[in-house]
């Protein structure tokens, strides 16, 4: 029998690699806002509100080329649409409990926290909601500390975009997508979102990253049902 | 642009992603196909991302490299990532070899 107390345990233990890993992510976030002229509580509310690290990061790229809050929240919406999947996917673990379960379960829902969740049910074949709601807390912390430290570096350092910081934000994304490459749709969805990316930008300036991202899932959609 | 208003509709947005099938008033479900859809949506946008950053345009239409510095480090930080290098020893790699060209550490090299 699988004790609350050993559940919050484990999901600190569990979270707390992955949560490390994203610590230069958050830095990054964080000074990046201060350098766009975010304010420190609005740098701050970022992390705490929209808690999503590939979003926060666009939403800053997007500003800095002058975007207006419609492509803005487009492109956060199409980036964040794969935690509709991760939500559709608990959805039988989750809908039955209640409002004051299912509200921080979901605030809490990041890629991480879906990833350790999932390995959990595959071992114990039961999801543990007090398991799932830690590993989510743990991360939430480490996430909006390492973006405070990220907004005290932007205060206290001039020009640090100098410091390379765009292309660590490269350098993150292409960690995320590049083992994906040698599946052939994922392949073909990179390739055809990356030629669309570079071509609509000089058209679109605001609304390429939608544009692109739109043509490479039909691209992949249509690569996956040809061949499997 | 107000910056709190973009906060507060970024954060609805977020957490909407990531609620609305644990809602009870939502009876929808999506399909098989919308979901295979989807899975393609992460993928397809990072790349989208990161792609025009290492490219950069000239007045007259056309397209090039920023510099050496992106380029080269781009090709190593993607070696890395098919190989499925850790992601904060590719972030640190990619980083300091991005630095090291951009800073003229490997001039007798590059």
């Amino acid at each position: 029998m699988i004790t609350v107390k050993n559940n919050i345990f484990q999901g600190m233990i569990d979270i707390l690699p992955l949560a490390i890993s994203v610590v230069p992510w958050g830095i990054l976030c964080g000074t990046i806002s201060v350098d766009i002229g975010f304010n420190f509580w609005q740098a701050q509310a970022m992390s705490m509100f929209v808690f999503a690290g590939a979003a926060q990061l666009s939403a800053m790229a997007l500003i800095t080329s002058g975007a207006g809050l419609i492509p803005i929240s487009s492109s956060v919406f199409a980036i964040s649409s794969r935690h509709l999947l991760y939500c559709v996917d608990l959805r039988k673990d989750v809908h039955e409990l209640p409002l004051k379960w299912r509200i921080p379960l979901a605030f809490f829902l990041t890629d991480e926290v879906y990833a350790i969740t999932k390995s959990y049910i595959h071992k114990y074949d039961i999801f543990s909601p007090i398991y799932s709601l830690t590993a989510g807390i743990i991360f939430y912390l480490i996430w909006n500390l390492s973006t405070f430290a990220g907004i005290m570096l932007g205060q206290n350092i001039n020009n640090i975009d100098k410091l390379g910081l765009d292309f660590a934000i490269v350098a993150v994304f292409i960690a995320i997508t590049a083992p994906h490459l040698k599946n052939l749709p994922m392949l073909i969805t990179a390739l055809v979102s990356a030629i669309s990316a570079i071509y609509f930008k000089s058209i679109y300036p605001d609304i390429y990253i939608v544009i692109a991202a739109l043509i490479g899932m039909t691209a992949g959609y249509i690569a996956s049902e040809i061949f499997e | 642009m107000k910056i709190w208003l973009l906060i507060v509709v970024l954060s609805m947005i977020t957490f909407m992603t990531r609620y609305i099938f644990f809602s009870k008033i939502i009876t929808y479900r999506p399909g098989k196909k919308l979901k295979n859809f989807l899975s393609f949506s992460a993928q397809s946008i990072l790349t989208a991302l990161w792609v025009p950053i290492v490219f950069k345009y000239h007045s007259n239409g056309t397209i090039s490299y920023t510099d050496m510095s992106y380029l080269i480090s781009t090709i190593f930080v993607l070696i890395l990532g098919i190989y499925r290098v850790n992601m904060l020893l590719i972030v640190f790699l990619g980083l300091s070899l991005f630095l090291a060209i951009k800073f003229d550490l490997l001039s007798f090299v590059f």
